[in-house]
């Protein structure tokens, strides 16, 4: 899926462009984004669109199924009936205003599947490709290749200029081309639109990847701004710069809490949650509270002026103070590694945050955020039978694999670089067990275990394990991993692994092919290149017997390809062979924490991305960084190039999912739902009102809301019938502007329903999802309206709070931490003098908390 | 026979787009791509191209980008990305050969 995927990079506030290197193969089209920050978002606008929109929006709908249907034919008729993705396809076969009911009816699924298959693919009109960058004219039916014609130019802008049409449609990647432009151009509303599109096709391919999971149907893609909103904000608002950039002072070897309070502060889902006055200090009576603490610290975080590292270092000597008192083993002065701090830190907060009390799901913040679920598979080596057991987990410690499969040391460092699916791959990995007992058959045998992960948090956190075990211990593992920006989580899953074992192997084991347990076939070589083989039991005599078997199969039959993790086999068509990614597993980084130095003594740094600018962390340092060295690409090259042993410092990897679709109860007030605070949800009347249950609101291609309600519901209003949103109905005011913005003037409403009247199937302004302030809330239609229109009632009183002075400060808070004091008064603010049991028996060297500056000349004395 | 050739070509571009052969083949190249880290290097070099462009950023266009970056990437796809997926083609090619042939 390029366009969400392009989209969710969160790079500037347009979408990137793509741009295909178009090549003569047609089954490689190697692409690539170019970075457009140098243009603005002014100067990418183009001219010539700007009037059009609503008719380019009108084609947009009919165009846009058609192409996702002809770009994931196969993986939507994998999913189950071909669900809402058949439907869509049918809405879009059909004409525009025939609005189709609720299609979840059985009988319509057959035809709407046969559908799927048989549309076919648009091929040029010129020249009869089906491929090389596909064009769809805008205005008529005519499609047009990117291949060069006679008389200059392509097909397609051969087309263009011969009839006049402005504008046409990139078939694969969706963006739109002008013709007078000569480029691709963005307009807000064109991409908003597609955005929403996007959003509804990646619930569809969700549900074909996976269609068991349970998931929450993705319901409406709200947050970003409306044009109308952009306007009212630009001549209304005082834009105060983004905070959040700032640097943590070291309170003595405290660069590990300074690391993770930075990645924690750039999780976009704990972020969001925090400032959004997730946990109320005031409210809370358990001292010391690890979540009041990390409140302060964000609080001073992002206070005013705290963006781009201009402000100074904050020091964080109440969350020390808090995390000693409640981890007793991590107190002192003594370095601490960065991983437990981490794990100690989510801990107690998550203490803070639930109680006591355990709940499955939880709902703390921490689980909400970082909880997934590891799955070990047991499959006996006798009767096959396999066992299945589950493990919480809030991150993924992986080993460092040693580079294997190449024969000669020297050869596997020159140009050899340890990926980071190296590393997933060997976590997840089939490894044998000696001795197993295995529950059917009773026999004690060999089995085999593996790994894999059965949920996946909205947060990924990853470690890299860098100690050493063995000989040399307490040398650290200094090999170089490569961080990939985005990552694909879908062949480490427990459904990929479950599908790619059952079918293939039984397939594949009746070629004659050796079969190792996951399935993949062990040939020594294909293609006369040595294959990245992962340990597989007894791989060597099933290798020597594969390679008797691969001489002995017949020519056409095809080569099963180990490629990666994915392991797919070209044994034709069938349902489970072909493993398709799941748009739901693709996570894109957001913090690196680094680590130099050997395993006792060392030095924490922290990379984090704000937006789309990396930020280097160095306790009190702040400095704008460049990805090249957050992923150290140098230290790449220089071990592709074999100049020497790369030195990775890399230690731990926070990603986040690329589109968020975590399950928020009602979703009116921004993260909340699950996170801890009671669902709210505003009703039809404007009221707030407390669900105790969950609200599941289904939206089908057609535009047709139907809200579920389970659960008890306290005092809400009337339920709330399905409402159709044919294009002929009045418009109505569907812009959902988040929660948090309060100022909406009823005079915008006029533009806002113009923009609307072109019918667009979901409300208006979806969202940008992996703009990091913003967590997808998936609000639904009525609430979102209701909430409209308690806004505009509040827009109309006098007392509006104008943009400019909304700060996320509250005034009941004596601790609150101003910036501009000097260190001394914050000491004095925050510090309370420790009882002396508490104190940690202190000899003379060490600073007492009143005097941990040491640079600061003020400084109490210490005793 | 050349024409025949052509026609052969187009049956077999057809199918394999039809057969959703090339989506799947698109999708194992894509990820083979990004573990290798190819993409994160072509999108380095088109930040490049951008940057140095310097005062022509404006008239900067896709497809000057895509010029200037084609034959990097093209040159630093990894050897052994390309031979397996050309096997995959290979394969599929020799799977349907025998049906399209009248």
């Amino acid at each position: 899926m390029s366009s969400p995927a392009a989209a969710a990079s969160g790079d500037t506030p347009q979408p990137d462009t793509t741009s295909n290197t178009a090549s003569s193969s047609t089954a490689a089209a190697p692409r690539a984004k170019p970075g457009k920050q140098a243009r603005g978002k002014h100067s990418g606008r183009c001219a010539h669109l700007a009037g059009k929109t609503k008719a380019v929006i009108d084609r947009l709908k009919v165009l846009v199924p058609y192409a996702n249907v002809c770009k994931h034919r196969q993986a939507l008729l994998q999913g189950r009936r071909g669900g809402s993705a058949a439907a869509a396809a049918a809405a879009a076969a059909s004409v525009a205003g025939d609005r189709e009911g609720t299609p979840a009816a059985g009988e319509g699924d057959r035809s709407r599947k046969r559908l799927v298959d048989e549309m076919p693919a648009p091929t040029c009109l010129a020249c009869h490709t089906p491929g090389d960058r596909l064009h769809a004219c805008l205005a008529c039916d005519h499609y047009g290749c990117w291949r060069r014609g006679g008389g200059g130019g392509t097909h397609m802008q051969q087309h263009l200029r011969a009839s006049g049409h402005a504008f046409a449609l990139d078939f694969s990647r969706l963006v739109v081309y002008c013709a007078q432009c000569g480029d691709y151009v963005h307009d807000a509303a064109v991409d908003a639109w597609l955005l929403g599109a996007q959003m509804r096709w990646h619930a569809a391919l969700c549900d074909a990847a996976e269609p068991e999971a349970k998931r929450p149907r993705i319901v409406s893609t709200a947050g970003d701004l409306s044009p109308a909103q952009a306007k009212y904000l630009r001549e209304h608002g005082a834009l105060q710069p983004c905070g959040g950039v700032r640097g943590l002072r070291n309170l003595g070897a405290t660069c590990y809490l300074s690391v993770v309070l930075q990645a924690l502060a750039h999780n976009p889902l704990v972020r969001g949650w925090m400032l959004s006055d997730g946990h109320h200090p005031a409210a809370c009576r358990r001292a010391p509270c690890m979540a009041c603490e990390l409140d302060a610290a964000f609080q001073a975080l992002f206070a005013r002026g705290s963006g781009s590292g201009a402000a100074a270092p904050f020091a964080p000597t109440r969350l020390l103070r808090a995390l000693w008192l409640l981890r007793g083993d991590l107190a002192g002065y003594g370095q601490q590694d960065a991983h437990e701090c981490l794990m100690a830190l989510l801990d107690t907060l998550h203490t803070g945050l639930a109680g006591a009390a355990p709940q499955r799901p939880c709902p703390c913040a921490v689980h909400q955020t970082f909880a997934g679920l590891l799955q070990s598979t047991v499959t006996c080596g006798r009767c096959g039978n396999t066992t299945q057991s589950h493990d919480p987990m809030l991150d993924v410690s992986l080993d460092i694999p040693a580079p294997r499969g190449l024969r000669a040391l020297d050869a596997a460092a020159a140009g050899h670089v340890t990926s980071l699916h190296d590393c997933l791959a060997h976590f997840t990995r089939a490894e044998a067990l000696a001795g197993y007992a295995c529950g059917r058959c009773g026999v004690p045998g060999a089995a085999v275990k593996q790994l894999s992960i059965k949920e996946l948090p909205p947060v990924l956190a990853l470690q890299l394990k860098r100690f050493r075990h063995g000989a040399r211990r307490g040398a650290k593992e200094d090999a170089y991993v490569r961080l990939p920006e985005h990552i694909d989580m879908t062949p480490y899953t427990a459904a990929a692994l479950a599908s790619r074992s059952q079918t293939v192997a039984g397939l594949r084991a009746s070629l004659g092919h050796a079969v190792s347990s996951t399935g993949g076939v062990l040939p020594a070589s294909v293609g006369g290149v040595a294959v990245h083989d992962r340990n597989a039991p007894g791989a060597d005599p099933a290798a020597a017997a594969a390679a008797a078997a691969a001489a002995a199969v017949p020519r056409d039959t095809p080569l099963p390809v180990l490629s990666g993790p994915g392991g797919s086999s070209t044994l034709g068509k069938r349902r489970t062979d072909a493993r398709h990614s799941n748009p739901a597993c693709q996570y894109v980084l957001f913090a690196v924490v680094e680590h130099v130095g050997r395993l006792d003594t060392g030095h924490y740094t922290a990379y984090a991305r704000q937006r789309a600018q990396w930020y280097r962390f160095d306790d009190a340092h702040v400095a704008p960084a460049d990805i090249r060295d957050v992923l150290a690409l140098a230290e790449e090259a220089k071990a592709r190039e074999g100049r020497g042993a790369a030195v990775g410092r890399a230690y731990m990897a926070f990603y986040h999912k690329a589109v968020l679709d975590y399950h928020d109860g009602t979703g009116a007030a921004e993260g909340a739902g699950q996170m801890g605070v009671a669902n709210t949800h505003v009703d039809a009347d404007g009221e707030f009102v407390e669900d105790a249950g969950t609200v599941r609101t289904r939206t089908s291609a057609s535009g047709d809301v139907r809200v579920e309600r389970r659960g008890r519901k306290k005092g809400s209003a009337k339920p709330r019938a399905p409402r159709q949103q044919p294009q002929a109905q009045q418009p109505q005011p569907r812009a959902k502007p988040r929660a948090t913005d309060d100022n909406y003037d009823a005079a915008e409403e006029g533009e806002i329903d113009e923009f609307i009247a072109a019918g667009s199937v979901n409300p208006a302004n979806p969202a940008n999802p992996a703009k990091p302030p913003q967590p997808l809330d998936s609000e639904s239609d009525s609430d979102g309206e209701a909430l409209w229109n308690r806004i505009n009632r509040a827009a109309r009183a006098p007392d509006l709070v104008p943009m400019g002075q909304v700060e996320a400060v509250r005034a009941d808070r004596p601790l609150f931490v101003d910036p501009a004091a000097t260190l001394d008064q914050q000491q004095q603010l925050l510090l309370v003098p420790l009882p002396p049991p508490l104190l940690p028996a202190a000899p003379a060297p060490h600073k007492t908390l009143s005097s941990l500056d040491s640079n600061d000349d003020d400084a109490s004395d210490s005793n | 026979m050349s024409q025949q050739e052509m026609g052969i070509r187009e049956e077999l571009l057809k199918r394999f787009i039809e057969s959703g052969e090339r989506e799947r083949l698109q999708e194992i190249l894509r990820s083979k791509l990004y573990t290798s880290g190819w993409q994160d290097r072509v999108k380095d070099k088109c930040q490049k191209v951008v940057h140095e462009s310097g005062e022509g950023v404006e008239k900067l266009t896709v497809d000057s980008i895509a010029e200037a970056v084609t034959p990097f990437a093209r040159a630093t796809v990894s050897e052994d990305i390309k031979a397996e997926i050309l096997e995959d083609i290979r394969a599929f090619i020799f799977r349907t050969l025998p049906k399209t042939e009248s």
